[in-house]
């Protein structure tokens, strides 16, 4: 699994609220331990709900950039 | 030669002497994504040539927030700047925001080189030039322009990338501080963006739609 395919956790700034845990339809994030982790990073489809909802912006997604590519 | 230069096409219009004498004085340096190559203020030790990876440009205001000054990749030249000036200082912060490799010149062989080939001189100012146009270009877009032109602008320069060049990936902080705004604000213009259809947002991508109108956004000519 490549860096970028799973969102970027600010582990200083969350605070553990757990609402991108809920949010996320994937199952993908978990607290234990005391820290956000990726419990199911495979199964993340990078849908940014977590960034979203993360009141302390804890939670970065990677974006790469292109052009829509033209149909024929 | 010692080092390996594939890449820096600045060493190709050198003197074969001249890339011998500096490919002598050269050392590679290995560095990890997020890890620090220079600090601002501190006293310039060297010049930076950047073999692979990405190198991010930011200067830091006193409440912490940061805005990067530019990108350079791999071919490029970097800490050209106090090099060349009698005070020696680093102007800004360098990290990097990829596995990087660094060839480092150091401050008085840079110097002393430029002295005994004036082909390096130049061709330094040459990059100097290019960095120059591109800084003018930024400063008058930071005056002149809107957070929704400097974005559109963003977007097209970064999706124009070569396919040779190393693909960079954003998160909206990284945006943030490359067209001098804040996370918040990147967010809600790119979902304006999505809304008007000039580009669309899936799985980690932002696909731009619609070149036409995301260069007019660009120039300020969308009335949006």
């Amino acid at each position: 699994m490549a860096e970028y395919d799973i969102p970027l956790i600010d582990q200083k700034k969350c605070t553990l609220c757990g609402l991108c845990v809920d949010i996320c339809p994937e199952n993908v994030l978990a607290i234990h331990a005391g820290a956000l982790v990726f419990e199911n990073p495979n199964a993340c489809t990078m849908c940014a709900q977590c960034e979203s909802v993360c009141p302390e912006q804890a939670v970065s997604v990677y974006y790469h950039i292109s052009w829509a590519e033209k149909k024929e | 030669m010692k080092n390996n230069w594939t890449g820096i096409a600045f060493i190709s219009a050198l003197s074969l002497q001249c890339q011998q004498e500096l490919d002598a004085c050269v050392w590679q340096v290995a560095y990890r994504k997020g890890e620090a190559v220079i600090w601002e203020d501190d006293d310039c030790k060297a010049l930076y040539f950047v073999s692979s990876g990405v190198v991010e440009i930011y200067r830091t205001a006193v409440d912490g927030r940061e805005h990067t000054l530019g990108v350079i990749m791999p071919g490029q030249v970097l800490n050209v700047v106090p090099v060349l000036r009698e005070e020696a200082k680093n102007p800004a912060n360098a990290r990097c925001i990829r596995d990087t490799i660094l060839l480092v010149l150091n401050r008085e062989d840079a110097r002393r080189l430029m002295g005994y080939f004036p082909e390096l001189a130049i061709a330094l100012a040459a990059e100097l030039a290019d960095r120059l146009q591109q800084m003018t270009r930024k400063a008058g877009a930071l005056a002149l322009h809107t957070v929704r032109q400097r974005l559109a602008a963003f977007l097209i320069a970064e999706a124009d990338q070569d396919d040779k060049a190393p693909h960079i990936f954003w998160t909206r902080d990284d945006m943030a501080r490359q067209i001098g705004t804040v996370r918040d604000v990147i967010g809600r213009n790119l979902r304006d963006m999505e809304t008007e259809g000039v580009l669309r947002r899936e799985k980690g991508n932002i696909i731009l739609l619609d070149r036409v109108r995301l260069q007019r956004i660009a120039n300020g000519e969308d009335p949006t």
